[in-house]
């Protein structure tokens, strides 16, 4: 059973006011009437860098999964998921922010000078398309060593699914944030926001750690509507046609004489 | 020995008319291909089937390889309505450019190491001419590490025109996959083009290739369930997709749909190799797998595990050889297989 479940069906169409432990950027969250899976709705966001949706629920968790309905309309290096430890405003909240590139893999980044982690590679994902995402999250305190002074480092480990297969797992890097320095002094989060042009319907949020956990477990059928072969061939009896002859003499006719072709 | 051709595109498989973005708006089965500019390019059909047209300066298409390598060898029928200064191919590692295939005012070829015109490899002597088809194919092939190193070949027609290779100064720590690899493919400019394949490996040039066609035409082995009726093929043999209109679904592990398909019209040559698509989804929560299968019982090869997601995506599978003979099919031994799809979980 998840700690958090929301599929937006009790919302009014249009902005997403706070709630629960949903908040919605006032002016850009949107919640859009769709069919999507059949029923519900959906949340959505328009087209603003600035608009995100977050959930907190007052709690800070050390691991967690995020499992969510999601697709998005941009893949500019376009952030579409961050973790925070305390609010903005009250230091550097961001520690954890996951990309889709240019090439539609997914890159995760870690604290808020965006050290690269990892990358999805051949694994991709397709714009505008409905995605099932998983987002396994695990924060550490690292001890690091050094000489006489042991100082303690914020470690992120990240495992990302995708429809149902795992497609990245980082392993745990340490980063360069001191866990002292972070807003609840310890290597935990307590906000996930979605944002920029990205979809989301839904979502749930639990502490279970297993890949592919539904909150609501269908029996999916495969459906195929279309199928095509595109043979590649290399025809070795294609003629030459020549359409026309023509020689163009340069003369030098400083004899005036008159040459005829 | 793998298969080297891993993709192809014939755009035989898609409605004409303008295509907005990668996929939303435009013939879903795009989502092969991805593009920012919205109504700026098209599908167009002639008396030899269909081409895309990029219609303005700047406007690009991609296309991300199903996996990352040090070299690939490219083939493409360009067209170039005007004459102008365009970037009109290029190869990437995720935005960073690593190859590049340009046109200059005076029609003249330009390879670069990187995007079009920086680190420039070579510009060929003679020109292109305006409004004409060529047959253009491109070998690119990366190696060392700090910096990477390209070398590019060019053909035009068949002919080698241009070679060499250069220091591109980037280093392969700056690149988002962290080696030295390609994985994304990109056409620019004013430009129509068609029969593109895309070969993993440096100075695998298949030639000037022609891509066909072709559709299931009967059922074989009925192991899928029909949306209407009780004839498989019909349901998954539209020109252009019907998306839920007519389908063939199925539940249950290991069941198996294995389709005849047309037959090639003979000709004097080679198959240099073959793409099945299959544009499916699933239609629940919970995940769900399935392959590509060739021959009568589905058993002589399969393609990789595809995940499908909620919408309708194009998967497609990539073959070189007939797998039982282990070379590649001629025509008749093409036209005596049968494919179709299984599922795997």
């Amino acid at each position: 059973m998840a700690i958090y479940y929301q599929n937006f069906e009790t919302f009014a169409v249009g902005a997403i006011p706070p709630y629960g432990s949903l908040t919605g950027n006032a002016n850009n969250a949107t919640i859009v009437a769709d069919n999507y899976l059949e029923t519900g709705s959906r949340a959505a966001q328009t087209a603003n860098n600035f608009s995100s949706l977050t959930y907190s629920d007052g709690s800070l968790y050390t691991s967690a999964t995020l499992y969510v309905a999601w697709k998005h309309s941009e893949a500019n290096n376009q952030t579409f998921l961050q973790y925070e430890n305390g609010t903005a405003g009250s230091g550097f909240p961001n520690i954890l922010t996951i990309v889709q590139e240019p090439d539609n893999s997914i890159s995760v980044k870690v604290d808020n000078n965006g050290t690269f982690a990892g990358n999805s590679g051949d694994h991709i994902t397709n714009l505008n398309i409905w995605h099932w995402l998983q987002v396994n999250t695990t924060f550490s305190a690292i001890p690091i060593v050094s000489g006489t002074t042991t100082t303690t480092k914020l470690g992120v480990a990240v495992e990302i699914g995708l429809d149902g297969t795992s497609i990245l797992n980082t392993g745990t890097t340490t980063t360069n944030r001191n866990v002292s320095s972070m807003n609840s002094g310890t290597a935990q989060f307590d906000r996930i926001v979605l944002l920029n042009n990205s979809i989301w319907d839904e979502f749930s949020f639990d502490v279970l750690q297993t890949m592919n956990t539904y909150p609501n477990p269908g029996v999916p059928a495969m459906r195929a509507t279309t199928a095509l072969i595109e043979p590649l061939e290399l025809v070795d009896s294609a003629a030459i046609r020549a359409s026309t002859g023509l020689i163009e003499l340069l003369i030098s006719n400083k004899n005036k004489r008159v040459y005829e072709m | 020995m793998s298969d080297v051709l891993t993709f192809a595109e014939s755009w035989t498989a898609y409605t004409t008319g303008t295509v907005n973005g990668g996929a939303s708006n435009g013939p879903i089965f795009l989502a092969r291909w991805t593009s920012t500019a919205n109504g700026q390019w098209s599908i167009i059909a002639d008396s030899i089937g269909q081409y895309a047209e990029l219609t303005a300066s700047g406007v690009s298409i991609f296309k991300t390889l199903r996996t990352h390598n040090a070299a690939y060898t490219v083939g493409f029928r360009v067209r170039i309505p005007t004459i102008a200064v365009t970037s009109l191919f290029t190869i990437y590692n995720n935005a960073q450019a690593l190859g590049a295939v340009s046109i200059n005012a005076d029609g003249t070829v330009t390879l670069s190491g990187q995007s079009a015109g920086v680190s420039v490899i070579g510009t060929t002597n003679e020109s292109i001419h305006a409004g004409k088809w060529y047959y253009f194919e491109v070998s690119i092939s990366l190696t060392g590490t700090t910096n990477i190193n390209v070398a590019m070949i060019l053909k035009i027609n068949g002919s080698q025109i241009l070679s060499g290779n250069i220091n591109t100064g980037v280093n392969n720590t700056n690149l988002t996959s962290r080696d030295t690899t390609l994985n994304r493919i990109g056409f620019a400019g004013v430009a129509h083009l068609r029969d593109i394949y895309v070969n993993i490996g440096a100075s695998q040039f298949d030639g000037d290739i022609t891509i066909r066609a072709i559709r299931p035409d009967g059922d074989l082995t009925s192991g899928w369930i029909c949306s209407t009726g009780t004839t498989e093929y019909v349901l998954v043999n539209e020109n252009f997709s019907d998306f839920d209109t007519t389908y063939v679904y199925q539940t249950a592990t290991g069941s198996q749909a294995i389709w005849s398909w047309q037959d090639l019209p003979t000709f004097s040559g080679t198959i240099k190799g073959i793409q099945i698509s299959i544009m499916a989804r699933k239609d629940d929560e919970g995940s769900k797998s399935f392959e590509i299968v060739t021959g009568t019982t589905g058993t002589e090869t399969a393609s990789p595990e595809f995940f499908v997601g909620d919408d309708y995506i194009a998967y497609f599978h990539c073959q070189d050889n007939d797998p039982a003979t282990g070379v590649p099919y001629t025509v008749s031994g093409f036209n005596a297989k049968p494919f179709g799809i299984k599922v795997i979980s």
